[in-house]
């Protein structure tokens, strides 16, 4: 191995094989399919999620490598989620924020479950600008459409479109026979939007946050729910981050008007009275790197039961 | 990346193949070679997650020349340049990631672009990518450029944007009118041939010219006088490949085996069709890229083998990041 890299040691140390941590007789199940974030780890791919209740997926977020997976997590545990994650049904997605690793993997969301028969329309529920975003990508990606709808293949002609749902404000987003969605807003740098969602079935309340900071408004989202996703960054080993800045107080000011520090979230956590909390999106920087660094810097706060998250683990 | 992996799902919509480990990155060339070829995506449109999406490097004296941006194109350059003891760290760095030639329009070769525009500049990247394509590039990129304005806008204008180089997120587009000569630095000549490739009008296959090696990266697509043009002796030719034996298994191109036959014909390469030319373009190394190897069980060589029945050079089944 190497001794240093560019884009840090985590790229390189996997982290160990996906868990199954949902209890028996739930119905509800959420997989964290993309762990992590901006650097280049192919051990964690983009942010990204799916809720699958009743045979249906809800995806959040579309991080690098969404595509594969979201098919890492179908082949996972003995495939027990792969008749809910098969193309035709990859239909529903949910934004929290408009940052390119949250939305680098929309064109394969776009277009690749259309190529495998996928006919309904994409579904895309996100901030102001999610429309836009999507109008570029459906004018990007024209010669590919084009090709496969009028060439030798002739594909179906509706499964590559999408349709955006632009949350306008705070609150209820979308409701059906499974689960309801609702959003709030948090402060991630100078996005006017930046939402976490609230997801509740009929045994379940999920939250899973935005990148960002806390707020009273946070507390009341996550109050009660059986599960909390949440970004979180280092305080311990900020210096060594590779982004924020040359020097400390650069990071400083920069990182946290995007980022929530440990002992905040153990906070809001605790405020909250989550009962688990799962970390995602992690932004930790221990030398040597070890992938339960930032865990272990939360624990000093919070005692509850909470887990690092890894790339197919299902809830 | 290596999965505690349970038996094969019987029957899960994607194939087998997704599920099969390949095993670990080789290094086939020399430690001090000047230029080395290579792959950060073996996989194809299949939802496969040991293997990212097409896309490949040609490295010169430490400079890479990306090609194609398939799904995990970003994650693939970093797993490419940690790999190998890190031989190709210092090459694979996001500074250096401003040049990148795109065969054709094909969404498995294109949706990892936003990923290659967008993530190198939060690590320092100052220089645009500058993207040499078909005609269609700059409609392809300029849009996606438009529609992640939300993410440019942010980076620049919030909090981190003192921190941020101005220009890293920027692009240059070149679009290739005709085959011939496209680029040339005092590493390396690039020149694009066009096969045909289904209903594009340009499909390119590039011949990347050193001082110590001749890499030719096929488009999709099927032989031609062009592409035979394009191989002439190369050192190594990375080609793309579809089974004939396990056609039958093939997951599109339509319900029954003669409209497979005859639209995946359209786009594709035949074993026996490759080993001819391999032989007759006198090429040193063949290497599978992009394989469409519908073996059932999977085996991760099948097609390989289906190429060797026919063709006694040096040839290979790549995975990511391998190295040649």
């Amino acid at each position: 191995m190497i001794n240093s890299y560019w884009a840090g040691a985590e790229c390189w140390l996997d982290p160990g094989p996906p868990r199954m941590f949902a209890p028996p007789g739930i119905e509800t199940f959420v997989a964290v399919a993309g762990s992590g974030n901006v650097p280049p780890n192919p051990f964690r791919r983009g942010p990204s999620a799916v809720i699958v209740v009743n045979e249906t997926p809800y995806l959040i977020d579309a991080g690098e490598g969404i595509w594969r997976s979201l098919i890492n997590v179908a082949t996972a545990h003995d495939g027990f989620l792969s008749s809910a994650l098969v193309p035709k049904r990859m239909s529903r997605l949910f934004l929290t924020h408009l940052h390119s690793d949250h939305t680098a993997g929309l064109p394969s969301l776009m277009l690749f479950p259309w190529t495998h028969g996928k006919t309904d329309p994409l579904e895309v529920h996100g901030p102001i600008g999610t429309e836009r975003l999507l109008a570029g990508l459906q004018e990007a990606y024209h010669a590919d459409l084009h090709e496969r709808l009028y060439g030798p293949e002739v594909k179906n002609p509706t499964g590559w479109k999408t349709v955006a749902h632009e949350i306008l404000e705070p609150g209820l987003v979308y409701e059906d026979d499974n689960i309801k969605v609702e959003a709030f807003h948090h402060q991630h740098g100078s996005f006017v939007q930046n939402f976490g969602f609230r997801f509740t079935t009929h045994d379940r309340v999920i939250v899973w946050s935005g990148d960002g900071q806390v707020s009273d408004s946070f507390i009341e989202a996550a109050r009660d729910a059986d599960l909390f996703f949440c970004e979180l960054h280092t305080v311990d080993t900020l210096p060594n981050a590779a982004w924020g800045g040359d020097t400390i107080e650069e990071k400083n000011r920069i990182i946290w008007s995007y980022h929530m520090k440990p002992a905040e979230l153990a906070e809001l956590a605790s405020k909250a009275n989550v009962k688990k909390l799962v970390l995602i999106h992690e932004c930790g920087y221990i030398e040597p790197y070890n992938h339960e660094g930032l865990l272990q810097e939360l624990k000093q706060f919070y005692d509850g039961e909470v887990i690092s998250s890894r790339d197919a683990d299902v809830f | 990346m290596s999965k505690n992996k349970q038996e094969i799902l019987p029957s899960f919509w994607a194939g087998d193949e997704v599920q099969v480990d390949p095993g670990p990155p080789r290094l086939f060339a020399q430690r001090d070679d000047k230029t080395f070829a290579v792959v950060l995506g073996s996989g194809a449109v299949a939802p496969n997650p040991y293997r990212n999406g097409p896309a490949g490097a040609v490295v010169v004296n430490k400079q890479p020349y990306l090609i194609d941006a398939g799904e995990g194109v970003w994650r693939g350059l970093a797993k490419a340049g940690f790999e190998h003891g890190g031989l190709l760290a210092d090459s694979l760095d996001p500074t250096k990631f401003t040049k990148l030639f795109l065969t054709h329009l094909h969404s498995d070769h294109t949706v990892g672009l936003a990923a290659l525009i967008f993530l190198p500049w939060p690590y320092g990247r100052s220089e645009p990518l500058t993207i040499y394509g078909p005609i269609g590039t700059k409609r392809l990129v300029e849009s996606i450029t438009e529609g992640y304005h939300a993410d440019i806008d942010e980076r620049l204008h919030g909090p981190e944007g003192e921190a941020k180089t101005r220009s890293g997120w920027k692009t240059i587009v070149h679009e290739i009118a005709e085959q011939g000569q496209v680029y040339e630095d005092e590493n390396v000549k690039v020149e694009a041939f066009h096969h045909p490739h289904g209903s594009f009008k340009q499909n390119f296959t590039y011949r990347f010219s050193s001082q110590d090696k001749t890499i030719v990266w096929s488009g999709d697509g099927q032989v031609s006088d062009a592409f035979f043009e394009a191989s002439k002796n190369a050192d190594v030719l990375f080609c793309e490949l579809t089974t004939v034996d396990h056609l039958s298994n093939a997951i599109w191109g339509g319900s029954s085996f003669e409209q497979k036959q005859k639209i995946i014909w359209s786009y594709h390469m035949k074993p026996k069709e490759l080993a001819q030319f391999a032989l007759d373009a006198n090429v040193k190394k063949v290497v599978l890229i992009h394989e469409c190897n519908y073996s059932v069980p999977y085996e991760n060589e099948a097609l390989l083998e289906e190429l060797k029945r026919d063709y006694s050079g040096d040839a290979y089944s790549s995975r990511d990041a391998d190295v040649f």
